[in-house]
């Protein structure tokens, strides 16, 4: 019920703001996508996480198009807005955090890999103040133990080194 | 300046409007752009308050089926080149009821799919320690392409038959009984034959073919009803002559 109310109050009666929806997730996708790629630094990272704050603070400026209580998709559309801009904060939250390169986390400013410090799981929390912090939890290795991933000429030298 | 092309898109709204009624947009004409990308233009960048399904954007997911001039359409798949310069006509799909602009109820379809069991039926169940039901890559052709069915509904609305008669059972599900009746794991037709030989079952189709021409995905829906025609009139012969025969 809480929830209900907090929708209408928030998203469904608010009559003033100016954003549009589709304006914000467009431009989320865009500093997601310069930022927290694949390939990713210290300051792509910082600009995208300054980008987001910025859009946060947009997100609630947004007005709707529709109030109806039937079948109204950009109600949905901006409920999901709210949450990804959350899931974005996290992503670029624990990718600065990381000064280390593992899988699809390339950092080009710490090429190597770091199981000292970085062989954890990192959730991100919500302080009281609004900010985030990264805590850590082990990782459980059970049938796949983690190794360099190589590729091309690299993996055969690999398999020599190996005795294969 | 760009080109663009018009729109006719139905409006409805439960809460505001007596009737559906069509309003026009103008949206950029790109020779890349589907129908789809149209109403995503439009819900983005004009008027947030049009509501359609969609998901997948790539003719998998069977959400977004509307009547693109006229003709039922997977509007992912529907390229504005075609329709060029326009207008553009888009409607909920036929014969169903509309909940509010293009979405329309579906339920009379999700209950008569239920209906036709269209699952796996065994008489006895293998416990998971027991594996696999086995078959060959030839047992599978036989009723493959009926197993291509994304649900979307286009043949409903490309269905006369459908539209005179909301009982026939209709094309998606009875290709969809036919997918398991041939599926040679399968144990269940007896079972589904009690729906499917009924009057609203099967012999409603006057073999109009519409559906076939509507399916995205080459189901062939009317194939696989008159295929079922025949199955359901040999048992009909069968029983008369044997009648203890009955399994």
């Amino acid at each position: 019920m809480d929830e209900d109310r907090r929708l209408k109050k928030q998203l469904l009666e608010k009559t003033e703001g100016r954003e549009h929806i589709a304006t914000i997730r467009d431009e989320m996708q865009k500093a997601i996508e310069n930022g927290a790629g694949i390939y990713r630094t210290g300051t792509s990272l910082g600009d995208a996480a300054a980008r987001l704050r910025q859009l946060q603070q947009r997100y609630t400026n947004t007005v709707l198009d529709d109030r109806g209580l039937t079948f109204n998709t950009e109600l949905i559309a901006a409920m999901e807005l709210g949450f990804m801009l959350d899931v974005a904060e996290a992503i670029v939250r624990c990718a600065l955090h990381r000064t280390e390169s593992r899988g699809a986390h390339q950092r080009t400013d710490f090429p190597k890999r770091d199981d000292e410090k970085f062989l954890v799981h990192s959730l991100v929390h919500r302080n009281a103040d609004g900010s985030s912090r990264v805590e850590h939890l082990p990782v459980k290795i059970t049938r796949w133990p983690p190794g360099e991933r190589v590729y091309g000429e690299q993996t055969q030298a690999k398999d020599v080194q190996a005795g294969r | 300046m760009a080109e663009t092309i018009q729109l006719e898109v139905t409006r409805y709204s439960p809460e505001h409007d007596a009737a559906p009624a069509l309003q026009r947009f103008e949206v950029p004409y790109r020779k890349d752009w589907v129908v789809l990308d149209a109403l995503n233009y439009i819900k983005d960048k004009l008027d947030g308050s049009l509501s359609y399904r969609w998901s997948c954007r790539m003719g998998i997911c069977g959400s977004c089926g509307m009547m693109v001039n006229g003709e039922p359409k997977l509007t992912c798949a529907t390229f504005l080149s075609h329709y060029a310069p326009g207008a553009v006509r888009v409607e909920p799909l036929r014969y169903f009821p509309v909940v509010r602009d293009l979405v329309i109820e579906m339920t009379d379809f999700m209950v008569k799919l239920q209906k036709v069991k269209p699952w796996i039926i065994r008489k006895d169940e293998k416990s998971i320690a027991d594996g696999e039901y086995r078959q060959t890559p030839q047992q599978l052709d036989v009723y493959k392409q009926f197993s291509m069915c994304i649900n979307c509904m286009l043949c409903y609305a490309a269905c006369p038959v459908y539209g005179l008669d909301p009982l026939f059972t209709g094309p998606a599900a009875i290709a969809l009984a036919q997918r398991y009746n041939m599926d040679s794991r399968d144990e269940g037709a007896r079972e589904r034959m009690d729906i499917l030989s009924q009057h609203e079952g099967i012999w409603a189709c006057t073999f109009v073919g519409e559906c076939t021409k509507a399916c995205p995905k080459n189901v062939d829906p009317a194939g696989a009803i008159q295929q079922y025609k025949l199955t359901a009139a040999k048992e009909w012969f069968k029983s008369l002559l044997v009648p203890w025969g009955a399994k």
